[in-house]
């Protein structure tokens, strides 16, 4: 009897042994399903083929570093584009700690002879330095907004070393940097190193000085290109593009329906509309970063940036007011933008309730470079850009910020269809990039036809 | 100590080690549990909102419908022609407009009644079904029905104007021709979740609201450049018992109202005839005998009047 009893009780105990590990095991195991699975973007074929993904890094480009150098008179910069970019990927890689938020002593700011600026196209959220020095998320940002960072080069006067600030006010946000001394050295010994070219300065109507190169490259640039299939974007924009119905419009372009969205295929472009999703609702409303990184993750859920390197997309423009939030990329050439034309050189993406209302996106990617076509004759130089800023043409709109782009044109010449780079004047004000007004008389003379052959 | 008092005391331990591992497993299951939302935002929904218990459970299909403007002076010439007492213009194939020389009486209230008066006195009259009056214009708004009715579509409409008797003295109509091919049904979602995307995706709903009906119907907003249109499937959800509001029925997206929708399309159908060319008109039953030259042109000038007369008593309305 007894010997029964000790025998169940080994039983009960290799049994209790046993579950207590399994028991464990499940807990160690145990992954809690917070993540929703969101394979209805994935599932669906709606990816373009030739498109990449991009991170949000790598669209937030400058459009100029300039060096302020006790040596120099001018300012300058790089000569060379990619030069200038590889210094850009140098800076980011900086450890940045201690941030801080305060007025900027602008006095002091100009009394520094040697600093770095960085110009972006686009005014940002704080949140945005995150991405861009791949900080992490404990790193506590204090809220502003910025379109240039200065690096402080002089190591005496050092308070903050780099200062993250923007146009409208003098809020700045200021931190430390790690190796301070030997990432400035390495810094001015790019400077020591590369051709650079010097800048004419110029005060906007934000006070704050617009730097214009005193050198440019006048070539023309022809290139051949690529046409995207338009499937994909029917494939994803649709929620069952098997009933979509097409028809034509009296330009000639495809219209696309699904009785609620629109989808009008153009000859360079596709542009879609949700009219249902026209009117913002209050309570969805995001800051400029989730707004920023909501359309990043939409355009890139399709592989929508669809770009050969040299080119590349960055952030252009961020707008967000009661009737619209809008994110819109640019295309750029070696680092070097172009604004227009808008139909084959940006994507833009209306995104209202966290769901796209608008979407622009171009049909035809430039691919190949064919040559130098011409040189620019129009192009004015920096003297008469500024003279044209300073006159009639310009007095009473704002000037933000100038710089010098490339305009892409559709043109047909023997070879058949390619498009050109044309160097070109932009002007940033209340409606963004838009290309410089030229007077007529101050034109050098009539560059539309083609070049000579 | 025996080995029979240690199991014993082994088989305690690991019963309490045992005991405590479950309650561990099992909080963890219960706080992946609490994200899920569902349940909280559905007892949200019943406790602000009446009249849920109205909604059907049942699972409803249609299909999409592909549908074209109709052809009145193509397809409708003959049937224009032997409508009795009135006279009748169409505007550029689509747009018909027409007077009764004599007014003809109607009771909106006896659905029988106005049928019966319908099919004999408006073109396709059967086809189209009752939907309210435009405020203090005397107008009554039909919408045309391919089963279920199209909601607010300018071109499957019937406006019909009374005088002060509460006879019919004109009407307009505009209609819609389904596509050829046959199109596929569709599983639609149910009344209960178009309310509940009506109540928690848009600001449409407030508590205390009852839901008094549930209808399906189609509705479009946008058409191809040829008039084309792909109706979709969609609830009309009536609130308070006058206020309506529109789910679509295949993905439950909300559709923004359209609060100037008559006056719209007054607009339209007065430059219909206000700028129309005579090649683009097309006349029906026009009394002759009168020998007056400027016949169609009176006929056309005093539909319109009524028209701008419609629309001035609405927009007044809304400017109050």
């Amino acid at each position: 009897m007894s010997m029964n009893l000790e025998y169940l009780k080994s039983i009960l105990l290799v049994s209790l042994i046993a579950s207590s590990l399994l028991l464990t095991l499940a807990l160690w195991n145990h992954q809690p399903d917070f993540e929703l699975t969101r394979d209805e973007d994935d599932l669906i074929d709606a990816q373009i083929e030739d498109g990449e993904r991009l991170s949000r890094r790598d669209v937030l480009k400058p459009t100029r570093i300039i060096l302020h150098d006790d040596q120099s008179l001018d300012p300058i910069g790089f000569k060379d584009q990619e030069v200038e970019q590889a210094v850009y990927a140098n800076i980011l890689d900086y450890g940045l700690y201690d941030f801080s938020a305060f007025p900027v002593d602008e006095e002091w700011l100009d009394s520094q002879e040697n600093r770095i600026e960085i110009i972006f196209p686009a005014e940002m959220q704080g949140d945005m330095i995150y991405d861009l020095f791949s900080l992490d998320q404990d790193t506590r940002i204090p809220e502003g907004r910025f379109n240039r960072i200065e690096i402080i080069l002089d190591q005496d006067d050092a308070s903050y070393q780099i200062i993250f600030r923007n146009d409208e006010n003098q809020e700045v946000i200021g931190a430390s940097l790690q190796n301070y001394s030997s990432e400035v050295e390495s810094l001015e010994s790019f400077f020591n190193t590369e051709d650079f070219i010097s800048f004419t300065t110029y005060e906007g109507s934000r006070e704050t000085p617009i730097y214009l190169p005193n050198t440019m490259d006048r070539d023309v640039l022809l290139f051949s290109f690529a046409e995207l299939d338009y499937e994909p974007f029917v494939n994803f924009l649709f929620s069952k593009p098997s009933i979509v119905r097409r028809g034509m419009t009296i330009e000639g372009h495809t219209s696309l329906i699904d009785g609620t969205r629109e989808l009008m295929i153009e000859s360079d472009r596709i542009f879609f509309t949700n009219p249902t999703n026209e009117e913002k609702h209050l309570e969805d409303e995001l800051t400029e970063y989730e707004l920023f990184d909501q359309v990043q993750t939409f355009v890139n859920t399709h592989n929508g940036f669809t770009f050969e390197e040299p080119f590349h997309y960055f952030l252009s423009r961020v707008t967000k007011n009661t009737e619209t939030s809008l994110i819109e990329y640019s295309l750029s050439y070696n680092g070097v933008p172009i604004f227009y034309d808008e139909q084959v050189a940006k994507i833009s993406v209306a995104w209202h309730n966290q769901e796209v209302y608008q979407y622009s996106h171009p049909l035809v990617t430039l691919v190949e470079r064919r040559g130098v076509a011409r040189e620019s004759r129009q192009l004015p130089d920096t003297e008469t850009v500024v003279e044209i800023l300073e006159s009639d043409y310009y007095r009473g709109s704002s000037v933000y910020d100038v710089t010098l782009g490339y305009r892409v044109n559709e043109q047909r010449n023997g070879q058949g269809q390619v498009y050109e780079l044309v160097p070109t004047w932009y002007v940033k004000g209340v409606n963004g990039w838009q290309p410089l007004n030229i007077p007529a008389e101050m034109t050098g003379g009539d560059d539309s036809a083609v070049g000579s052959n | 100590m025996q080995w029979g008092q240690i199991k014993t005391l082994f088989i305690i331990c690991f019963l309490v080690l045992n005991i405590f591992l479950v309650r561990q497993l099992l909080g963890r299951q219960e706080e992946d549990l609490s994200f899920i939302p569902e349940t909280s935002r559905e007892e949200e929904l019943e406790f602000n909102i009446n009249g849920l218990n109205i909604l059907s459970n049942e699972s409803y299909t249609a299909p999409l419908l592909n549908a074209n403007s109709f052809n009145y002076n193509e397809e409708g010439a003959g049937q224009l022609e032997d409508l009795p007492n009135q006279q009748s213009i169409v505007v550029d194939d689509h747009y018909l407009f027409s007077r009764f020389d004599e007014p003809v009486s109607i009771n909106i209230e006896e659905e029988n009644e106005y049928r019966e008066i319908f099919s004999q006195f408006v073109f396709n009259g059967g086809s189209y079904s009752y939907w309210g009056e435009m405020e203090s214009a005397n107008v009554l708004v039909f919408f045309q029905h391919f089963e279920y009715p199209v909601f607010f579509n300018e071109n499957a409409l019937l406006l019909v104007q009374l005088n002060g008797d509460g006879d019919m003295t004109q009407y307009v109509q505009t209609r819609l021709v389904k596509g050829e091919e046959d199109d596929e049904e569709q599983s639609l979602i149910q009344q209960y979740d178009a309310v509940y995307r009506l109540y928690h995706h848009t600001n449409a709903l407030q508590t205390g609201d009852e839901i008094t009906d549930v209808n399906l119907g189609y509705h479009n907003i946008v058409s191809l450049p040829n008039g084309e249109q792909l109706l979709n499937p969609t609830w009309d959800i009536e609130v308070n018992g006058d206020d309506h509001q529109f789910i679509n029925a295949i993905e439950g997206h909300d559709y923004s109202r359209n609060n100037d929708f008559y006056a719209d399309v007054l607009v339209e159908f007065i430059d219909l005839l206000d700028q129309a060319e005579e090649d683009r008109l097309a006349y029906y039953n026009l009394d002759l005998d009168d020998e007056e030259e400027e016949q169609p042109e009176a006929l056309l000038n005093t539909i319109k009047q009524s028209l701008i007369g419609i629309y001035h008593n609405i927009a007044e309305v809304e400017s109050e």
